[in-house]
């Protein structure tokens, strides 16, 4: 990956805030990426460290009251989206950005067929007539996978199995060629076949396509299946981002190395699982200092105070951690 | 798949099940549901078909009315008169001495003579023969020129002119005299005159009512061409059924609407100019004399004619209802009494039977008896049914119109305006709804504005929270779902969205909430116009007729509507049950 290169999509010190009664939810509290052309990137982390509101940040769909987006830049192809109007956000998104979500069982809308909900996308974006909509949500049907696109073209959402309904909306997602396609989680709602057939499906489609792809998952064996570059979140902010194979090589950051040591070794004798010990703060009070002092091993009295910035690993790298005690991390 | 056999096979075999499908498999199975539905589809046809079922005005007539005659020769002359006075003062004087009534400007109020004596002179002529016109034309060419010259500003000669015209009436008015036969039967005196066939029932039907009839004679004809249409034009191919559907609802809407307005175009707007009692009576009395019987509706009564000789006379199919020839009841509590004091019966009431009416003890005379001045209580219910019915649906309509804006731009939009409307709700729901109707029905001047409109809007404006507390719960529940924000996750403006994709998913609540709602509507409707407030005599409803007596000795005025009543509510809601459990979107295939 050459710096030259203008990256797709660039995040820069994004922050969006939630306001509640408890006081503000600090979700996204500069969070930075990019992506490059025909790039993957995974971004991993627990639940609530903000990886999915990125992803609706990106979309600009952060419920709003009570989420705003607060500061940093989003910006595609160079162009900035925050200051875009409704009218221009709009036609980006499902033309230019397209997104699937976790639950297909709920993400397809129930009254509908599946041929449907196709057409209707591509009418609003491409302005095809009926009949060549209805022929290019059958192509999309097949270049899913599946099987008798005609006739299942016109059947519901609820006639269709979870991972059929999945390859459906990738087939929603990429049925106006999209350049970047956001996948929130696409498979943590499916079998483990089943998740290796959809996770088969993306890779193939992102190749044959040459489109560029967020997968946002909290499952580190999708990640090593399908991603270039990962970014490890915690509470908010990104704590590592590498090439995947650094990363599984060695992770760098105390938090990306204790999840890698809460994954099961399936080749080893058994043995107890080591878990991270203590939970995600809440966004409303987040420690001062490096977010993850409370739960790590090594922290010291300035991990407590001074927040660790996200810099290069070693100088001019690309491997990006935010550490004080790299070397210390090391022995973990 | 080589064969085009095999392939229809794996198609029928793939052929999925849609929502629809769905729900009209659980409604079929339904007994409950099918008898309401055929219960509520006989109650519609009986009010939409009221007018041919109950009416005082024949089919068809075939016969001579004298009256009508005789009353156009004597006005066709006093139309000239009246015409040549206006002639005698100038437009100055005419609109100082102009009273409220009468046409602004003397141009203008003998244009409306004219017209009246065309009116007569064309009643003469369609009771002449061919060659008796003539004179009639000349007259009428006479006035014409008499007319022009005062346009022309020659008052004078205008004058000589109509004196002449008018010389010319006397003379015609005693030419073509012809006085009614003596006796029913009889020969008339004077001109001979040639019998007029006419249609005063559907002359007095309007587009809407053909609109209306031929609709629902699609409807319930339904089953039939349903499956006429699916086996023979779309050959059994269920998909094929599957994409008609939405043409025959266009056939369904569109085939009433031409009927309507190809009888708006030939039979004019309805309504009929056609004084009723005086027609029946001419034709008891043999005033009017007929070539053939009259063919009346099955129910030769007007929902507002009155017999005062049976006023509360029970339903003629009980014994206590018989009437002896002298006029008095034969049996029971009505059986008349010798007064002691005078030592005389009470003065009788003997039946009149009008044309068209069956006989006086006939069971079918009054099937549900008669109200105080004697109307036809069945008559009036058929009739009545069509207000009560309008009330309930129009009334559900357009609630569930305003609570489905509300409740959708509440839920959807949140934050302010979720605030202001569901505020609204609460100010309107803590307001007693029953008086808060009544109290306005009270002010509303009937004579501004028609009861039934008025009934129909205000229960509208007063119920609508319901329904818009439902859509708004419905959509704060799919907001959050993930079709919405996938919806908006592929760049769909808000309305399409709303529209498209969060209210079809919203629907079954509100076509349930719907049925109830017209429920609802009807005894609302009964019980305003039960106490008085609603729609006025002579226009009768279900709750108004049961307000024509408290008495329990006229039981039958309170069992009849009232089960009517009882019964079209029960059906809407037993109706809007099975709905509820067959819109249920956790259907199973």
């Amino acid at each position: 990956m050459s710096d030259e290169r203008q990256p797709l999509l660039e995040l820069t010190e994004l922050k969006t805030y939630f306001e509640s009664d408890e006081g503000t939810a600090r979700a996204v509290d500069g969070v930075s990426y990019k992506i490059m052309p025909g790039e993957t990137l995974g971004v991993v982390g627990e639940s609530g460290s903000g990886k999915s509101v990125t992803a609706l940040s990106i979309m600009q769909l952060i419920p709003s009251p009570p989420g705003k987006i607060v500061g940093g830049d989003v910006k595609f192809k160079g162009m900035s989206l925050l200051g875009k109007s409704d009218e221009e956000i709009r036609k980006i998104r499902g033309n230019d950005i397209a997104m699937i979500f976790q639950e297909p069982m709920t993400a397809l809308n129930p009254v509908y067929t599946v041929g449907d909900q196709i057409v209707e996308t591509v009418r609003l974006h491409r302005g095809l007539d009926k009949e060549a909509a209805r022929d290019h949500a059958i192509d999309m049907l097949r270049r899913v996978g599946i099987p008798s696109p005609e006739t299942r073209v016109d059947e519901y959402p609820h006639q269709l199995s979870g991972g059929m309904r999945q390859r459906v909306m990738i087939a929603i997602a990429m049925s106006c060629d999209p350049q970047l396609l956001i996948a929130d989680e696409p498979t943590t709602a499916l079998d483990v076949t089943i998740q290796a057939q959809i996770l088969d499906l993306m890779r193939e489609l992102q190749e044959q396509e040459g489109m560029s792809m967020l997968l946002i998952t909290h499952d580190l064996a999708v990640v090593a299946e399908v991603a270039h570059h990962v970014a490890v979140m915690y509470a908010g902010r990104v704590v590592e981002y590498a090439s995947a194979v650094d990363l599984y090589d060695g992770p760098a950051h105390p938090y990306s190395i204790g999840l890698f040591r809460s994954l099961p070794d399936l080749a080893g004798p058994g043995e107890r699982l080591v878990t991270i010990p203590g939970m995600v703060p809440p966004a409303t009070a987040f420690p001062p200092g490096c977010r993850f002092h409370p739960r790590c091993p090594i922290a010291t009295d300035q991990c407590k105070q001074v927040e660790p910035p996200l810099v290069p690993l070693e100088p001019g790298g690309e491997r990006l951690v935010a550490c004080h005690h790299v070397e210390e991390a090391k022995s973990l | 798949m080589t064969e085009p056999n095999q392939s229809g096979e794996a198609k029928a075999a793939f052929y999925s099940k849609d929502y629809w499908d769905l729900v009209f498999e659980q409604l079929a199975k339904r007994k409950l549901f099918k008898l309401s539905m055929a219960i509520l589809a006989l109650l519609y046809a009986s009010a939409i078909y009221a007018p041919l079922l109950a009416n005082d005005k024949p089919y068809v007539i075939e016969g001579i009315d004298y009256k009508e005659y005789k009353s156009a020769t004597s006005l066709m002359s006093a139309t000239v008169t009246s015409m040549s006075r206006l002639m005698g003062q100038t437009a100055e004087e005419y609109a100082a001495n102009r009273t409220e009534l009468a046409p602004p400007t003397l141009r203008e109020a003998l244009q409306v003579e004219r017209e009246a004596l065309q009116l007569k002179l064309a009643t003469m002529r369609a009771y002449l023969p061919e060659d008796e016109e003539a004179p009639l034309e000349a007259y009428e060419a006479e006035v014409d020129a008499a007319l022009a010259a005062f346009d022309a500003g020659q008052v004078a000669a205008a004058a000589e002119q109509m004196d002449a015209a008018k010389a010319t009436g006397r003379a015609l008015k005693r030419e073509y005299r012809t006085d009614p036969p003596a006796e029913p039967g009889g020969e008339p005196e004077g001109k001979p005159l040639q019998p007029q066939k006419s249609y005063p029932l559907f002359d007095s039907l309007g587009p809407y009512n053909i609109f209306m009839m031929v609709l629902w004679a699609l409807v319930l004809l339904w089953p039939g061409w349903n499956k006429l249409t699916n086996q023979v034009l779309l050959g059994g191919n269920r998909e094929r059924i599957r994409k008609a559907r939405r043409k025959k609802a266009a056939f369904a809407v569109v085939v009433p609407l031409l009927a309507a307005l190809g009888w708006a175009g030939t039979m004019g707007a309805g309504g009929g100019s056609f004084d009723v009692s005086l027609y029946k009576a001419n034709l008891t009395s043999g005033d009017f004399t007929v070539v053939e019987e009259p063919v009346f509706a099955p129910i030769a009564y007007g929902f507002a004619e009155s017999h005062q000789d049976e006023g509360f006379r029970p339903p003629t199919w009980t014994t206590e209802s018989e009437i002896s020839e002298e006029g008095y009841y034969v049996h029971g509590l009505r059986k008349p009494e010798l007064d002691p004091a005078t030592g005389t019966f009470p003065p009788p009431s003997p039946v009149e039977v009008r044309a068209g009416e069956p006989e006086r003890n006939a069971a079918t005379r009054h099937l549900a008896g008669t109200d105080e001045t004697g109307r036809d209580v069945f008559t009036r219910m058929l009739w009545g049914g069509r207000v009560s019915l309008a009330v309930g649906v129009l009334s559900a309509f357009l609630l569930t119109l305003i609570g489905v804006v509300m409740g959708s731009l509440a839920g959807f939009f949140g934050g302010k305006v979720d605030i202001a409307i569901m505020r609204l709700i609460e100010i309107l729901q803590s307001i007693p709804a029953f008086f808060l109707i009544l109290v306005v029905m009270a002010f509303t001047d009937p004579e501004v504005v028609p009861p039934i409109i008025m009934i129909v809007v205000v229960i509208a404006l007063v119920r609508w929270t319901g329904v818009a507390r439902l859509v708004r719960g419905e959509f704060l529940r799919m907001r959050e779902s993930e079709f919405v924000l996938a919806a908006r996750a592929l760049g769909f403006r808000s309305g399409r969205t709303i529209f498209r994709h969060v209210l079809p998913n919203a629907i079954s609540p509100i076509i349930v909430s719907g049925a109830f709602s017209v429920a609802a509507g009807i005894l609302t409707e009964s019980a305003i116009s039960f106490l008085g407030f609603g729609i006025q005599h002579p226009e009768a409803s279900w709750g108004s007729l049961v307000n024509a007596s408290q008495s329990p000795e006229h039981w039958w005025i309170q069992i009849f509507p009232g089960f009517v009543i009882f019964l079209t509510v029960t059906c809407y809601n037993l109706a809007g049950d099975a709905l509820r459990d067959a819109l249920d979107p956790k259907l199973k295939d």
